[in-house]
């Protein structure tokens, strides 16, 4: 590490924003997140597959505001996120303990790289949640992977990602998403002349 | 300290929102003077990162964040997610980096990121912006 300025553990900067954030009510958050799962099975006409599409969506809008919120409020500069190992352990160990106050942790990075899974111990979208048989395949939480997405292309850091397990999907006890590199975008002068 | 005029740009260099407060010489051509504006961000990265003598931040990245010229200043900011702010003032202006970052966090982030009607890196007219810019302007101004 250079001389001069010493970075911030991201564990301990996602808990001072955490402590110093203003809050709702986890169970206000949790259920309205829930009507809007609801509302768009109703519009999509419980076509599960679809929905899932569509909360990807909504996440990746949220997650284009969300990131400038974060880079406000970690005071990170121009250069916050430029690889994609920094950018994964923003969102694990920083953006979600401050936004959704969830410790999380990335594991099984590949040899490249370019691939990880994010483990979260808890998650305030699905409390409450148990989901009926009809909506096997709903991913419930998709917006939550939307968001990341959404965040990291933001500045340019462009992936994908998945719930790898889900509990609400009979599948695993932890909430974890795998989020692959995509590409890092180069930055390009806009113009032709 | 006196205040000229405040831009910002998007990551794809349109000016998305423009703020004059004392302006004595019109331009001769905005489009013309913003394009050549967002070139210079471009120029001046590369150029300071060229001439760095030592190995730069941890992070690998140094940048240019003002320019003085004998008649004025101008005040430069770039976030991660390639939004730029310039500000102009008199010459004797000091360091103005916290200052620019609080227009971007507590003016830019509060009224238009968090504004719903609003989306984030597009043009935008927002009268809650410039109200709040305003305010600190003069607050700057007669500080």
């Amino acid at each position: 590490m250079a001389d001069g300025r010493r970075r911030t553990d991201p564990a301990i900067a996602g808990a001072r924003c955490w402590q110093g954030a203003e809050r709702c009510s986890g169970e206000l958050f949790a259920l309205t997140y829930g009507a809007l799962v609801r509302q768009i099975l109703r519009d999509r006409e419980d076509d599960v597959d679809a929905t899932n599409a569509a909360l990807e969506r909504v996440g990746r809008s949220m997650g284009t505001r969300i990131v400038e919120e974060y880079l406000s409020r970690t005071g990170a500069g121009a250069r916050a996120c430029r690889s994609f190992e920094d950018a994964c352990e923003a969102v694990a160990k920083t953006a979600l303990k401050m936004f959704l106050g969830v410790d999380a942790r990335t594991r099984d990075w590949s040899e490249d790289v370019d691939e990880c899974v994010i483990e979260m111990d808890t998650n305030p979208l699905a409390e409450f949640v148990e989901l009926p048989k009809r909506y096997e395949g709903l991913c419930y939480c998709n917006a939550l992977c939307g968001a990341i997405r959404g965040a990291l292309e933001a500045v340019r850091v462009r992936t994908t990602c998945a719930f790898e397990s889900d509990p609400l999907a009979g599948n695993g006890d932890k909430f974890a998403i795998r989020i692959k590199l995509v590409e890092i975008v180069p930055e390009e002068y806009p113009f032709d002349d | 300290m006196r205040l000229y005029t405040f831009h910002m740009f998007n990551a794809r260099g349109e000016c998305i929102h423009s703020r004059t407060w004392h302006r004595e010489r019109e331009s001769a051509d905005e489009n013309i003077e913003r394009k050549t504006l967002f070139g210079l961000f471009f120029t001046m990265k590369d150029f300071a990162r060229q001439m760095d003598p030592r190995r730069g931040e941890e992070d690998g990245g140094c940048n240019f964040y003002a320019y003085a010229t004998n008649d004025y200043k101008l005040h430069y900011f770039e976030t991660a997610t390639g939004l730029r702010m310039t500000l102009t003032t008199d010459v004797n202006a000091g360091d103005l980096r916290a200052v620019m970052r609080h227009v971007y966090s507590n003016i830019y982030v509060e009224h238009v990121v968090k504004n719903p009607g609003l989306a984030p890196s597009e043009v935008f007219e927002s009268a809650a912006f410039d109200q709040a810019l305003d305010e600190y302007a003069s607050v700057l101004a007669n500080g």
